[in-house]
């Protein structure tokens, strides 16, 4: 073996490739570098391929579409592929380090259709990723969507294995996992809360964005933190070409985005998204006597990105995004005239810095910065003084992220790094304060400082011709009050190839050390409030291990992609809330004596996926068979149960059509069993010596059996969507989308609902007596049939 | 905080949309079963109550869930001792007036023509736990009580305090004041309240104890109010059964809020409760 150690960097690369048994002999490499790019923004892209023709040796780029690819000396035609773009390909004598810039032009329709080069889509049959799902941006604001708002989660939901549960929620429930099992990450940041108007539309404005993929298992070492689920989701950079300007205005709310370069060097991005469904809702909240009562309800995102070039090794981005709901409400027809306002959202900042630290390594630093707070704060006036109340939950985190790429040859990728996170947790603060008193009393404050740390390496070791694998591990300590939780994390994906076909299978542990305690409308009793918990010692960790197995082929002269999926996930130390828990928020009590602890889970399945990324017919086709079981030892008498979200059957059909060069027809059907809910299996009368009432009081009583023994009906829906294309006189791309939201108006259950009623007589002034009774069942169906219509113009 | 009745609100509107469908599905239901409800204490005449379930939308009366010709089998440390008789609204007595004696386990077996057998798990009348001392007494305006009892150390005891009068205005109606949730602050967390009026004795450890609640004047009634001028402190002690029972009950949320915990019954083959414990009773002349 011989390495060349030329200066400190080199000599780290060369233990490197000692400690990573990579033993390859070769006569004389140079290595290629560069980025890939789009050539009309100058965005960078994610996943592209690069590769030498004659062998078909390749890599692809990383995040920030940096490649680094290995050859022998000598003549190379270097290619590049991406979807949606115009293959790239380059002739050049290879003789020493080099590098090579890429810029790609987007391919239109009728390339699209005709084009067809090898490799050119991400190939499943490339790459030991299993579980994996990335839906191009343009795929994703085709979906149609509930009141026409594009929206990124529930685009994903429509994917295999993934799910919001109720109809018009916002949180992903991936393979039997919980909402808070997700991690998701926009531009490196965690995003704690995903949704607005208590789920029914994402914070994601997919203007602002770039890239997203979802990961559902066989999780690569370098992610960390969440059962279920990773949603890494990138920003765009901003046009380094030329300014350009994005509006759309829909129903309930509108957005602007403009971005373009500052010099040649720093490009920008600004992206807004606010909604006016509060004025449009103001007359319903508007009331009391001589309308002395009035509400209003507002939302608003607010992304931006910085990019800085220093040169071609160095970068420097820096990205914000705010987002918050406000509802304020004020009664003046009362004394004291009470004002209140309540307010949720998020709050994330990144700054990264990248350099090329040799042409072989690619260095990332990140410092992040994240926020979720719900407040309320209720405001009394009266004649001789003041009282303020405010109440609380909130997290933060600080992290500072180190990571390095390293690809010492076309057999490796090697990736390490190290994390570090402090986290604030205050999920229940209470604070009041009186004109009468000086400043706020603190009634109730639950601050949880913790720390997290974190190494891991990974390696994608190509073995064989038909045999990669991506062997990882991840080691996380994290600490909470006097706890110390350690997690030694092994992770591993392989991927034989029989023929054209990729089997791959996966194992990866994870451990989580945060709970969600609430959520939307649930136990917190708060729609929109969140409160979030860390492990602590009465309350230990999540963990889960996951093992998957799988089959795919990629058909690029079909642009098409099918893979079948089998999985086996094992959940520990989950929580649930005590059947008597009706509130956290702003409650007195401990979090820790109101959950459920010590909780098992099981979520097992099959997932058959279609996908179709580009072409004039494109979309996919997704069929998951899914079980989804827990099992506390204080509930349901410590027998299993069906989890809330278990699905067996979950289906969508997403389609999009191009019917001529000005109009395009997409629709999405969806199917998902009813979901499982506790009733009554007896019915019966207790004639006395009931705990709490006397004798001859006759009680009807329910009897409940097993919990969730009972399945609602089955949830589906169609949405279609037509967007018509146009050229405004100035020349600017301008579409109408008009579209409609459950078209065949089917009422999908939302719950259900016992009426019954007793009427009691009493003879001769005597005691109360049972007379007669009646009972009425309803099902409250949801979301009917709602047309959409919306106006996007580029200039 | 009327801005949660706007948030609430909101939501509903955003889920405006929710309309009221038809409905066909049948409630699950396992068939109508002998329904059984005993508690079994040494003041008292044995005696029992046997009824039947009902599907949840057969809109049956009381009167017609009766089996007024059931056989019910008393048992006695697994001994026959004799079948109960029938009398009125349900109930089936000890025609030797039997009453439960402390340490001896009881158990019932009920049969119907038209239904499968049911039989009640076996219970032990808990050994009786006197009120050492007792007081009651108006301070700053507040009433307050006193008791204390000692704990038997050499198992594990379950208890219920009940401060219960009867209400002659409404037919005799017994109304309860429950203690509030910091009685046993002084305890541990293990002692805690369930259902407002029971605990077990991890806290107690055998020993005695004396505890102190306080209650507000304007809860209690003027003495007119109360049948004969008289409430009551009760201090009962209960079998695991019986506390199991009210741990479930207390568990179980208000209608739409959370999901129903499965109820308890100690029936085998039908459904219901037959429970016992032994009481002390301080009466207090208002």
């Amino acid at each position: 073996m011989r390495i060349k150690v030329t200066d400190w960097k080199n000599r780290f690369t060369g233990i490197i490739l000692f400690l990573s048994h990579c033993s390859i002999v070769v006569a004389q490499t140079h290595t290629i570098t560069g980025y890939v790019t789009d050539a009309a923004t100058g965005e960078a892209l994610i996943q592209a391929n690069v590769y030498q023709a004659q062998s078909y040796k390749g890599t692809t780029t990383n995040e920030y579409g940096f490649y680094s690819l290995s050859l022998p000396a000598g003549e190379v035609t270097l290619k590049s592929a991406y979807v949606g773009y115009q293959s790239y390909m380059r002739y050049l004598q290879l003789h020493s380090d080099t590098t090579i810039h890429i810029s790609l032009d987007l391919a239109t329709m009728d390339e699209v259709v005709v084009t067809a080069p090898k490799a050119g889509d991400e190939l499943l049959q490339n790459n030991t990723r299993m579980s994996t799902i990335r839906l191009p941006m343009q795929q994703i604001e085709s979906v149609p969507a509930l009141f026409g708002e594009p929206d990124l989660l529930k685009a994903y939901a429509l994917t295999p294995g993934v799910s919001t549960g109720v109809e018009g929620s916002a949180g992903l429930l991936v393979r039997g996992g919980t909402p808070d099992q997700n991690l998701i990450l926009l531009d490196g940041a965690t995003v704690y809360n995903v949704a607005h108007l208590f789920g029914f539309v994402s914070i994601f404005n997919t203007d602002a964005l770039k890239n997203a993929e979802l990961i559902k298992g066989g999780f690569p070492a370098r992610y960390g933190g969440r059962l279920s689920s990773v949603l890494d989701i990138s920003m765009k950079e901003g046009n380094t070409e030329k300014a350009e300007s994005e509006l759309g205005v829909g129903l309930i709310s509108s957005r602007y985005t403009i971005n373009g370069p500052i010099n040649e060097k720093t490009s920008y991005l600004l992206a807004g998204r606010t909604n006016y469904i509060g004025l449009l809702l103001l007359p319903l909240l508007t009331g009391g006597s001589g309308n002395q009562e009035v509400a209003l309800y507002n939302m608003y995102d607010f992304n931006a990105k910085l990019n800085h070039r220093f040169n071609d090794q160095q970068q420097l981005y820096l990205s914000l995004y705010a987002g918050n709901d406000y509802l304020g409400a004020s009664d003046f027809s009362q004394n004291p005239v009470e004002r209140s306002r309540f307010l949720w959202g998020n709050v994330t900042g990144t700054m990264r810095y990248t350099n090329v630290l040799s042409p072989k390594m690619f260095g990332k630093f990140m410092l992040n910065y994240s926020q979720y707070r719900a407040g309320l704060r209720v405001k009394e006036v009266y004649t001789n003084k003041t009282d303020v109340t405010r109440l609380s939950s909130i997290v933060r985190d600080l992290s500072m992220k180190a990571d390095i790429d390293f690809l010492p040859n076309p057999a490796h990728y090697i990736r390490f790094g190290a994390t570090g996170i402090y986290h604030q947790y205050q999920p229940n603060v209470t604070r009041s304060r009186s004109t009468d008193t000086d400043g706020f009393e603190t009634t109730n404050n639950f601050n949880t400082p913790a720390g997290e740390f974190a190494l891991y390496a990974e390696d994608d070791i190509s073995l064989t011709k038909w045999w990669k694998l991506n062997a990882g591990f991840r080691g996380v300590a994290f600490a909470v009050e006097d706890e110390w939780y350690l997690s030694p994390e092994p992770r591993i994906s392989s991927r034989f190839l029989l023929g054209n076909w990729a089997l791959k299978s996966s194992y990866s542990y994870m451990q989580q050390h945060i709970h969600l305690l609430a959520g939307g409308s649930g136990p917190a009793g708060v729609p929109g409030s969140d409160i979030w918990v860390p492990a602590t010692a009465n309350v230990p960790p999540q963990r889960a291990w996951q093992a998957a197995a799988g089959i795919g082929k990629s058909f690029p002269k079909q642009h098409l992609d099918i893979s079948v999926e089998g999985y086996y996930k094992k959940m520990n130390d989950v929580i649930d809330f005590l059947a008597s828990t009706s509130s956290f928020f702003g409650n007195n009590g401990n979090w820790e004596e109101r959950v459920e602890t010590g909780g098992e889970g099981t979520a097992y399945g099959l997932e058959f996926f279609l996908h179709r990324k580009r072409g004039r017919l494109n979309g996919w086709l997704a069929y998951t068979l899914s079980w989804n079981n827990r099992r506390f030892e204080r509930i349901n008498n410590g027998r299993t149960y069906p989890a809330a979200y278990d699905r067996r059957h979950d289906a969508a059909v997403v389609l999009n059509y191009r019917l001529g060069k000005k109009v395009d027809f997409s629709a999405a059907w969806v199917y998902a069993t009813g979901s499982p809910i506790t009733l009554p299996t007896a019915n019966y009368y207790n004639y006395g010596n009931n705990i709490n009432f006397p004798v001859g009081y006759h009680s009807p009583q329910e009897h409940y059996g097993s919990r969730n023994n009972f399945r609602m009906p089955d949830n589906h829906r169609l949405d279609i969507n037509f967007t018509f294309n146009k050229k405004t006189r100035k020349g600017r791309d301008a579409k109408w989308n008009l579209g409609l939201y459950n078209a065949y108006n089917r009422a999908n259950p939302l719950f259900l609902q016992v009426r019954q009623g007793a009427t009691y007589v009493s003879i001769d002034g005597g005691p109360l007596e049972l007379e007669s009774v009646s009972k009425r069942l309803t099902l409250h169906g949801f979301l009917p049939l709602l047309p959409s219509i919306s106006y996007n113009i580029k200039y | 905080m009327k801005i949660l009745n706007y948030l609430i609100f909101l939501a509903i509107v955003l889920a405006a949309c929710t309309k009221e469908i038809p409905f066909d599905e049948q409630f699950p239901f396992e068939g109508e079963r002998i329904v059984l409800f005993a508690q079994l204490n040494p003041d008292s005449i044995v005696r029992i109550s046997v009824s039947k379930s009902f599907a949840t939308f057969d809109l049956l009366l009381p009167d017609e869930l009766l089996l007024p010709d059931a056989r019910v089998e008393l048992y006695e440390d697994n001994n026959l001792v004799e079948t109960l008789i029938y009398t009125d609204s349900s109930f089936f007595v000890s025609a030797n007036e039997l009453r439960p004696v402390p340490g001896k386990s009881y158990h019932f077996k009920v049969s119907h023509p038209e239904l499968d057998d049911a039989e009640s798990m076996p219970e032990t009348i808990p050994d009786f736990v006197p009120i050492n001392d007792f007081d009651f007494y108006e301070q700053g305006g507040e009433m307050v009580l006193d008791f204390s009892f000692t704990d038997n150390g050499n198992q594990t005891n379950f208890y219920m305090v009940s401060f219960w009068g009867l209400r002659g205005d409404l037919g005799d109606y017994s109304i309860w004041h429950y203690f509030p949730e910091n009685l046993f602050l002084q305890s541990e967390t293990e002692c805690s309240l369930i259902n407002d009026n029971t605990f077990k004795d991890t806290c107690l450890n055998g020993e005695t104890r004396q505890f102190s609640a306080i209650r507000f004047d304007d809860v209690i009634c003027p003495a007119e109010d109360w049948k004969d001028g008289r409430i009551f402190f009760t201090l009962r002690s209960i079998s695991p059964a019986f506390y199991e029972d009210i741990k479930l009950r207390d568990g179980t949320p208000e209608p739409g809020f959370g999901v129903p915990p499965p109820t308890f019954t100690n029936v085998i083959g039908g459904y219901g409760t037959v429970l016992a414990y032994q009481e002390d009773v301080v009466i207090i002349e208002l």
